[in-house]
């Protein structure tokens, strides 16, 4: 079975809105957008490498599929990530787009369950990532589809935006697997669900 | 000069409400109430002796002040009763009248910032702010918080009250320290970031 592992920058008050670009994401008035990118030093550059080189397919949500899809297929064709998520299987859940064109991107229509359980019984090892998508990641925790949550934790409070575990998300009991701290001190801690009794 | 360290027990979502008791504070119907008591361990226990060891007062809101002396003065056989008892306690409130219950207890007078302000200028004693949310987000309006020492337990809650709200302060922050206990807490240790604190 592949893992599903959710990935997220987070502020220390968890916020999730728009971490790379100031106009990634306003909703709400939004002002505080690019709030990550002083912190992505070398550290953050080899473990998130780390982390694409080990996934085989992303699963993204409508709102991130169309920053990355606006962004990643103009990106310079030496980067290295841009290489890697422009090839990589793309799985989208949207209930208003029509179609999709973003290389190796599917439309996913069906049950989430049945569907997350069915790319996760494919072979091949590598994880299954999800990468920002507030929406989908709270619809994934609420059918017990995730396997492990990595959350890069900054440092800063920025005090609004978007918040990657909202009210009425949990309870839900986690095991720490692993903490990292980068120089530019992100914490990226590593948990999974305490299994079910 | 003193220093002003804020303690607290956060769950991943950032719930900061009655960590230690179910009936610590159920306002808003918080049913979750005694949350990080199964996650206490010797790391933490052993944290919490070095900040008693090097702190001489504790700074609370009304709130936390009222519960830890409903709590704390009759208990025996554990470390923290001699300590609370013995500390020097500030108290920010607008409603409690002098002589306080506890002793070595002091009622902030005014507006709590100046009255904060003047302590830190006027001794070099460390103080811990425990719990306390409401003072905790007047300390951090008015950057008169030097360090930030948060315990982040492995759960989720999805309800009660934060330590860092909406429509909070924006604080740019250093990451010092981290500690992991046994248990999976990751205790993290923040101050204001020098270049923006300026």
């Amino acid at each position: 079975m592949k893992k599903l592992v959710v990935g997220t920058f987070l502020t220390l008050d968890g916020v999730m809105q728009a971490p790379g670009d100031p106009q990634e994401d306003t909703e709400g008035g939004f002002v505080h957008g690019g709030w990550q990118m002083p912190y992505f030093d070398a550290d953050a550059g080899k473990l998130m490498g780390e982390q694409m080189a080990a996934t085989d397919a992303l699963l993204l949500g409508r709102v991130t599929y169309e920053i990355f899809a606006g962004y990643w297929p103009n990106a310079p064709e030496d980067d290295p990530m841009a290489q890697r998520l422009n090839s990589m299987p793309k799985y989208v859940w949207s209930t208003v787009l029509a179609r999709i064109k973003w290389n190796n991107a599917m439309l996913m229509k069906g049950d989430i369950e049945e569907e997350v359980n069915k790319l996760k019984r494919q072979p091949g090892s590598g994880m299954l990532a999800v990468i920002g998508s507030g929406e989908l990641v709270r619809s994934l925790m609420r059918h017990g589809l995730v396997d492990e949550y990595k959350l890069w934790v900054h440092p800063l409070v920025i005090g609004s935006g978007k918040r990657l575990f909202g009210e009425g998300v949990g309870p839900l009991h986690l095991t720490l697997v692993d903490a990292q701290t980068t120089t530019s001190g992100i914490a990226v801690l590593t948990y999974q669900p305490v299994a079910q009794a | 000069m003193g220093k002003i360290t804020v303690f607290e027990s956060l769950t991943l979502d950032g719930v900061m409400q009655a960590p230690g008791r179910p009936d610590e504070d159920t306002r808003g119907g918080f049913a979750y109430g005694g949350w990080a008591v199964p996650y206490a361990d010797s790391v933490q226990a052993s944290m919490a002796g070095e900040g008693m060891a090097t702190t001489a007062g504790l700074l609370l809101g009304r709130r936390t002040y009222e519960d830890f002396y409903a709590v704390w003065p009759n208990q025996t056989g554990n470390p923290y009763t001699e300590w609370l008892n013995n500390a020097q306690k500030y108290v920010a409130s607008t409603t409690l009248k002098e002589p306080l219950p506890w002793q070595n207890s002091t009622l902030l007078k005014g507006d709590v910032a100046e009255a904060v302000t003047a302590l830190k200028a006027q001794s070099n004693m460390d103080i811990v702010v425990l719990g306390s949310g409401e003072l905790v987000q007047t300390l951090m309006r008015h950057n008169l918080v030097d360090h930030y020492q948060l315990l982040i337990h492995p759960l989720i809650l999805g309800s009660g009250r934060r330590l860092f709200r909406e429509h909070g302060t924006f604080l740019a922050l250093q990451l010092v320290e981290t500690k992991v206990t046994t248990s999976g807490v990751v205790i993290a240790t923040y101050q204001p970031s020098p270049s923006v604190a300026g």
